[in-house]
């Protein structure tokens, strides 16, 4: 076979750039996904959320069940009761991001960790982006799995750790995000596989997701979604992490 | 040849692991291959070459468990703590594992000194007590099991003497247990070296059965004064979060404002789940940001934060340790004595300090696995060291014989120093 002369490669090259040129922005990629997923309307029927489910890390025999809540005004509660490690809490209400367990007690979380927590209690963020994140640029194409994925950046407001996000170009729903969290403990590099998409109240859900992080994967399994009200006081802090929270003066 | 020999020669020939434990072999290699946090290591013991090298022996393995055997003895060329597959193993784990299983408890909580296995505490209410059983006893014959040649055979191995002391101790452990209400004859030799035999009836566990993943557990946690004005918390595994911290918060809540000091008995406790030292910790540190320690994986670094509570014990606190206190109990003892938050009591610990995870291999086995290099706060590693005590005290069997506890009785008297005017 002929070897491609170095002017193939440069018309290829052009061509590439010209066909990237013409590839969808970012903000289209991401309306898209409200598009296919429910389009915009149905996104602001939502005025809160409760999902259940389950998750499972299946290597290590270690299951448990799920529950979460999003309110107006970011508010968000979730609940983890894993089978023989007791029950793992978080949320965030005025502005004071929390998290209880039984294994390290309450805590009040702080700078990047709290901004994180702050930004997924946004209710219906998806049709809502522009108010958790600064900017959004598209990087290129990569594979993911078996489908092709536009990548995009989604760099949070007020500075916080940039989010690699993965679109499915043929169906439009997101596929993987990866990110670098914040903890209490250190940065942890996370990967989240979405699947498995199903329509709750007129919106599509992925009701599988996998984690993987610090050599650990586990799944969780969305079994409900609910998009009505959801009560003021599956928002209230614990009366433990009240009195940690006046201790320490955390930001209300 | 005689035809018998013929098949069973035939039969050794052609005998092998199952594909099972073969993909089990794989599943091990390539677990440390992908997990391990050095991987400099990896490559200066030439882990690509063992896996060809054991992956030959295996093959050529008459059975499973020879199979398991060899998968022992490759992880045991890692050298360090955490790795091993719970169904094969040298003989003396074999054997552990081929004691019938039970939780059922005689009550006895026994202690290797030298090449003897003592009894270092009758618990209350149990059989062995209601049987006159008496601490400082030397345990002699468990059923048909001599324990005095047991002792001498495990305590002349090649381990390293922590580890024989651990191995001896469990051993021991496993042929005191059995199924509830089954009965266990032993002999002993009291304080002056006369035999005595008891019948005791193993009873239920007086904890509460425990499970994480596939770990299932008897979680035994007492609250006590150790003296009026001592608090005191024992617990022999670091399971059950609510159950355990729950304990805890109650026994530490009590002391606060009432107690000259407080004891941590971890003597004996094998581990459990590492952020319960975190955990426990936070009952005792008021200042934000402190560390029990880091844990290195591949690309992540994790730091052992302690969350405090907020009610805290901020009197003297003394941890009781022994060679029979591993993994979290080290990370608990270990860190609070870097951050000079404890004085520890009693003899060196195991020296096994590294987080695992355990998972089932395809051919039903489970698989220890270490997932991370433990670092103290203090900058050593605790894998291979242990924590070695402020201030050692031995067992001895005088003191047992007396009903005393000389690493109590330490930090007792440690306690009061501290609180004199």
């Amino acid at each position: 076979m002929r070897r491609p002369s170095r002017n193939t490669f440069g018309l290829s090259f052009l061509a590439a750039s010209a066909l990237f040129a013409e590839g969808p922005t970012a903000e289209a990629i991401l309306d898209r996904y409200v598009e296919v997923t429910g389009g915009k309307a149905a996104y602001e029927r939502v005025k809160g959320e409760t999902m259940t489910g389950v998750m499972e890390m299946k290597a290590q025999g270690v299951k448990g069940k799920t529950v979460s809540y999003r309110g107006p005004n970011l508010t968000s509660y979730m609940a983890m009761e894993i089978e023989g490690a007791g029950k793992i809490e978080q949320g965030v209400v005025d502005g004071v991001a929390w998290e209880k367990s039984a294994m390290a007690g309450p805590r009040i979380k702080s700078g990047e960790e709290r901004a994180f927590q702050i930004r997924e209690a946004l209710i219906a963020r998806d049709a809502h982006w522009r108010e958790a994140y600064e900017k959004a640029e598209l990087q290129g194409e990569e594979a993911c799995g078996t489908a092709t994925c536009y990548k995009l950046l989604l760099s949070p407001k007020g500075g916080g750790r940039p989010e690699m996000h993965f679109f499915d170009k043929a169906t439009g729903l997101r596929a993987k995000t990866t990110t670098v969290l914040s903890t209490q403990m250190g940065d942890l590099p996370v990967e989240m596989l979405f699947s498995e998409y199903k329509e709750f109240s007129g919106l599509k859900v992925p009701t599988k997701t996998v984690n993987r992080m610090a050599g650990q994967e586990f799944q969780m399994i969305v079994n409900s979604v609910d998009i009505g009200p959801v009560p003021a006081e599956k928002f209230a802090l614990p009366a433990d992490v009240k009195a940690l929270a006046a201790k320490s003066g955390a930001k209300k | 040849m005689r035809p018998l020999l013929v098949a069973a020669l035939a039969a050794n020939a052609f005998a092998q692991p199952s594909k099972e434990t073969l993909a089990s072999f794989e599943k091990v290699w390539s677990t440390v291959q992908e997990r391990y946090w050095n991987p400099a290591r990896l490559e200066s013991i030439g882990w690509k070459k063992i896996h060809d090298d054991y992956r030959a022996k295996v093959e050529r393995a008459p059975d499973d468990a020879a199979a398991s055997r060899l998968m022992n003895e490759m992880l045991g060329l890692l050298g360090q703590s955490h790795f091993a597959v719970l169904a094969g193993g040298d003989d003396d784990a074999i054997d552990l594992m081929a004691v019938p299983a039970g939780d059922g408890s005689t009550g006895i909580d026994p202690v290797v000194v030298g090449e003897s296995v003592l009894v270092m505490r009758v618990e209350p209410n149990s059989p062995a007590l209601a049987a006159g059983v008496r601490p400082g006893w030397e345990i002699a014959k468990i059923g048909s099991s001599d324990i005095q040649e047991l002792a001498k055979r495990v305590m002349n191995g090649k381990r390293a003497l922590r580890q024989r002391t651990l191995l001896l101790r469990a051993l021991v452990m496993a042929r005191l247990a059995g199924v509830p209400g089954t009965p266990v004859t032993a002999v002993f030799l009291d304080g002056a070296g006369r035999k005595v035999v008891r019948a005791v009836n193993r009873a239920q566990p007086t904890g509460r059965v425990v499970r994480f993943g596939h770990m299932t557990q008897t979680l035994e946690f007492s609250a006590r004064r150790a003296a009026p004005d001592i608090g005191q918390v024992r617990f022999n595994i670091f399971l059950d979060p609510p159950g355990l911290m729950g304990g805890i918060e109650k026994a530490v809540k009590s002391c606060i404002g009432t107690c000259k000091g407080f004891v941590i008995d971890v003597r004996g406790n094998p581990g459990g789940l590492a952020i319960l030292a975190s955990g426990i910790a936070g009952f005792f540190i008021d200042e934000p940001d402190k560390k029990l320690g880091t844990l290195y994986q591949p690309g992540v670094t994790l730091k052992l934060v302690v969350n405090p509570r907020v009610e805290t014990y901020a009197g003297p606190l003394a941890i009781l340790v022994d060679e029979a206190s591993v993994s979290t109990s080290e990370i608990l003892a270990g860190g609070l004595q870097d951050l000079k938050r404890a004085r520890i009591f009693g003899t060196r610990t195991a020296g096994a300090a590294l987080p695992s995870n355990v998972e089932r291999l395809p051919n039903g086995d489970l698989f220890q696995y270490a997932v991370a290099d433990y670092i103290s706060e203090g900058g050593q590693t605790l894998e291979g060291r242990g924590v070695t005590p402020d201030q050692i005290v031995e067992i001895n069997r005088e003191a047992l014989l007396k009903g005393a506890d000389p690493v109590l009785g330490a930090a007792i008297k440690w306690i009061r120093a501290q609180t004199k005017p």
